[in-house]
């Protein structure tokens, strides 16, 4: 199989048409290539071979008893039922748990092996305000100072401290908090028309003086600070072509039209053109489902299930699916019991979703018992992991850091990765 | 102690200074400068040109007289060292945010969007109104010694966006101004006593029962031995000596008077725990291998960030001859052959605050506009007083990638169409001044805003775009300082 770097070389010398290519670009890559060492310093710059992580948000508190059913529990089914899921219609997964019918991809995902289910996620003292849990998830603690930062903002200043505002990206408008580090690191997808280069005095980047100023006078092979500004200058300039490209393409093929199913488009079509971005963050509202749950909730499914299934054939179809991992977050699960207007109310402890070439697939920790006397006060499920334990896995089996650092304390890590 | 044969940091031949040295002096030694400031280094021949910047000066100018009486040379321009109120802090608040904007669980998503960008905003106008002040100060005839502090601020760093306080991120940056040039020993020892500092590094959450050993760990790693030159029970013995000292702070930042900082609590007496750290540091130091971290910090900083072990092994020698008596090392490592090597000139990537001031010398712009350094502070990945973490900033390639070089870029624009809309700027009258035949005002520009020539391609690209430029200066010079090369110095 070729490797990111191959498949980023090979397109850029215009074995892909992706992307045309100047020819002067075309002449200096096919230059950087014959000089090794050169090449290698290229992508230790630009980390284009570096594993990414795109985070799902399901937004107002996603039902995760009727996402990942409990079907063999009599509990489940006595406390709804106008909205249960019969055993006859679930997903099975295993003779306990399966998933909501919409989530045809998802089980197929499952059994081949490409996706982990995580059980019973959640905090002590759970919250339920959506706002305060939604900080509490991006924050990874429950510090309520307004100078927070976000855990993968952290990540990134503790990481790659340098600032470079294209290592998370964000397709929902506005930096999430979970992005936000004390340095820039993230960039919404609304900014990438104006990223990059604007030319000479306003004029485009088209223009040939400007180009030519910014192509090497002479060959890159000293290794130097002189080369790298100019390797930089170089990177620039393919990278702010490629982006003006994107933002006017719009999405890629085999998408739906749904609001999720265009940002893992655009975040498909990013990691297509060799985008260095580490961390893309999309977001997909509306869950939060207190009357007439089972139509809207289906919906809601149906379309993260047709989304991840398209961009997951697209990862695969470029050769990426190992790269690449996909995570779902709510910020909490909703109640065992339904309410009185055959919906469901905030909860607790809900399960998450990791799909992608590396994930170390099936169930992972304890489904929460649904017996009365497990249940809180108020009829919420338990967790049985905490989520920082996963972030902390995911920290340090998949994005290959320190997690203590990003965290602040050491979190016991489950093996989630292969 | 035998004085350390001097190798590489040898004197440099005095009769070869010229005015290339002198810029090369004052770019490294300082934040560039202009013409005028070079010449004047390049008249004073090296001997005196270093011994100025050693000073903390560029220009023989009258120093006031509130440090006149400090022999380790504090000067105080925007900047508080320890003394009145700074008006940064007063004049700047932003109105209280709107009432209504509660904090309870039921306001509406929208209303907490808006406090949060209300926040944010707030945050870093208060971050802003110190940066700005350095700024200036670093633009000013101070410039050598404000790189000096900058060094420190990015080696014994601490951090805003979780210290939260004016005052005492100034009150630590008037600290690391005072001891700049000193005994590298008394300033652990003070930022070891440094409020911003324990609030940074957690000092004041370290406990008998709850030990939290972040301070100590980083005093040994980051600030003297260097990591692997210490073990976890150095850390926690090291750790005992700093529990239960804490600070006093008022609710509001402004109720805090700089000339009377909080008082820090010690558990047993602050004088007696004081000897304590200053025992506890004594010792470090006794390590022989105290002063690679340092030195190679400094040479990082200075010469060039790949020096060579054998450079780190002699500059340390000399640190621990000199008494840590930085003013001494400075004086030898701007005077030696290595830092004057042909290799290295002119083969630093500019950092952010590098790339924002000479960029303002080179254009002659006297007054530093604001809304620039406020963006340079944003963008660049270099905001002053909030480093990203406790290590500083990575400094050297890791300033430049494909964002922050379009932004640099970008910034340039910025500072060119400031010049232009401020007919007094020096570089109109100096473009006037230049040669009219146009390939010789280029290369008079080249030679001014680069270390080294342009590629012969560059430079014949410019030659054949010249009839379209020469009329417009702004063009000209957009198109010189686009080129990738003016990231160095």
């Amino acid at each position: 199989m070729k490797t990111r770097r191959q498949f980023l070389r090979s397109s850029l010398l215009g074995v892909s048409t992706l992307w045309t290519m100047p020819a002067f670009i075309e002449k200096t890559m096919a230059n950087l290539q014959e000089a090794n060492e050169a090449n290698s310093a290229t992508q230790a710059v630009t980390g284009r071979d570096n594993p990414i992580l795109v985070i799902v948000q399901l937004g107002g508190g996603n039902d995760g008893i009727n996402t990942v059913i409990p079907y063999g529990e009599s509990n489940y089914h006595r406390s709804r039922p106008a909205i249960r899921i019969g055993e006859n219609e679930v997903r099975k997964l295993d003779d306990q748990l399966g998933l909501h019918p919409s989530l045809g991809f998802l089980e197929e995902s499952f059994n081949e092996g490409e996706m982990a289910i995580i059980n019973g996620v959640g905090y002590p003292n759970p919250n339920r305000s959506h706002f305060r849990s939604t900080d509490i998830w991006s924050i990874g603690s429950n510090s309520s100072q307004p100078s927070e930062k976000g855990w993968i903002g952290r990540f990134f200043d503790n990481e790659c401290p340098g600032a470079d505002a294209m290592r998370a990206v964000t397709m929902t408008g506005e930096e999430p908090l979970m992005l936000q580090g004390v340095g820039r690191h993230a960039t919404s997808i609304s900014d990438l028309s104006s990223f990059g280069f604007n030319g000479l005095d306003g004029r485009r980047i088209e223009d040939p003086l400007f180009r030519a100023l910014q192509q090497p006078g002479n060959r890159l092979n000293a290794n130097d600070n002189r080369d790298f500004v100019q390797r930089v200058a170089l990177d620039t300039l393919v990278t702010s072509e490629q982006m003006g490209a994107l933002v006017s393409r719009g999405g890629a093929a085999g998408y739906p039209s749904s609001g999720l199913a265009q940002q893992l488009s655009r975040v498909g079509n990013m990691i297509q053109a060799g985008a260095t971005t580490r961390i893309y963050y999309v977001s997909h509202g509306g869950f939060d489902t207190h009357s007439n749950q089972a139509g809207r909730h289906a919906q809601l499914l149906q379309q993260l299930d047709q989304a991840v299934s398209a961009f997951v054939a697209h990862m695969k179809r470029i050769d990426e699916f190992n790269r690449v991992t996909l995570m779902t977050f709510s910020e909490f699960g909703r109640q065992l019991r339904q309410n009185g207007t055959d919906g469901t109310d905030h909860g607790a402890a809900a399960p998450m979703f990791l799909i992608g070439g590396g994930v170390r697939p099936g169930f992972h920790s304890e489904y929460p018992s649904l017996a009365s006397k497990d249940l809180y006060a108020n009829g919420d499920l338990r967790h049985s992991i905490d989520f920082r334990q996963v972030y902390a896995s995911i920290i340090e089996q998949w994005l290959k850091a320190n997690s203590r650092r990003t965290l602040g304390m050491d979190f016991d890590t489950i093996p989630l990765f292969a | 102690m035998e004085a350390p044969r001097l190798y590489f940091f040898r004197q440099r031949d005095p009769a070869s200074w010229d005015l290339n040295a002198a810029r090369h002096l004052l770019n490294r030694g300082s934040f560039g400068g202009s013409d005028d400031m070079a010449r004047t280094l390049f008249f004073m021949g090296q001997d005196g040109a270093v011994r100025s910047i050693c000073e903390g000066l560029v220009e023989p100018i009258e120093i006031p007289s509130a440090a006149g009486d400090n022999p380790e040379g504090s000067h105080l321009g925007g900047l508080p060292q320890s003394g009145h109120r700074n008006k940064a802090l007063v004049a700047d608040e932003l109105p209280p945010p709107p009432s209504g904007y509660g904090t309870g669980d039921d306001e509406s998503e929208s209303d907490r969007r808006a406090r949060r960008r209300m926040q944010q905003l707030i945050q870093q106008q208060r971050l802003f109104s110190i940066q700005l002040p350095w700024l200036r100060q670093m633009q000013s005839v101070y410039g050598p010694h404000e790189k000096l502090v900058l060094f420190w601020h990015g080696m014994l760093t601490s951090g805003f966006s979780k210290v939260d306080n004016r005052p005492l991120m100034l009150a630590q940056n008037a600290r690391l101004r005072r001891y700049a040039y000193g005994d590298y020993r008394v300033m652990v020892n003070e930022l070891a006593i440094d409020p911003a500092m324990i609030l940074y590094l957690d000092i004041n959450l370290n406990r008998r029962r709850q030990p939290n050993e972040n301070f100590a760990r980083e005093l040994l790693e980051l600030f003297t031995l260097g990591e692997g030159n210490y073990d976890d029970t150095d850390i926690k013995e090291l750790a005992r000596i700093f529990i239960n000292l804490n600070v006093d702070l008022p609710s509001d930042e402004l109720a805090l008077d700089p000339d009377d900082l909080p008082n820090i609590r010690a558990s047993a007496g602050f004088n007696d725990r004081r000897k304590l750290i200053q025992r506890a540091i004594r010792k470090i130091f006794e390590n022989p291998v105290c002063g690679q971290l340092l030195s190679r910090r400094l040479l990082e900083y200075y010469v060039t960030d790949e020096p060579e072990s054998a450079w780190v092994d002699e500059l340390s020698q000399i640190l621990r001859h000199s008494g840590w008596n930085l003013r001494r090392v400075l004086r030898i490592l701007f005077s030696s052959e290595v830092f004057y090597s042909r290799e290295l000139r002119g083969m630093q990537i500019k950092s952010p605050v590098q790339f924002l001031l000479q960029g303002v010398a080179d254009l002659g712009i006297k007054t530093l506009p604001e809304s620039a350094c406020q963006f340079a502070m944003r963008e660049l990945g270099q905001s002053l007083f909030d480093p990203p973490n406790v290590a500083g900033w990575p400094g050297g390639k890791n300033w430049l990638n494909a964002t922050t070089l379009a932004k640099r870029y970008e910034l340039m624009q910025m500072l060119i169409d400031h010049v232009l809309a401020s007919p007094s700027v020096a570089l109109q009258r100096e473009l006037a001044a230049l040669p009219h035949l146009p390939q010789q005002t280029l290369d008079a520009l080249i030679a001014r805003l680069f270390p080294h020539d342009l590629p012969r391609g560059k430079r014949q690209a410019l030659i054949a775009a010249l009839p379209t430029l020469k009329d417009s200066p702004k063009s000209l010079v957009s198109a010189l300082t686009l080129c990738p090369e003016y990231q160095l110095c």
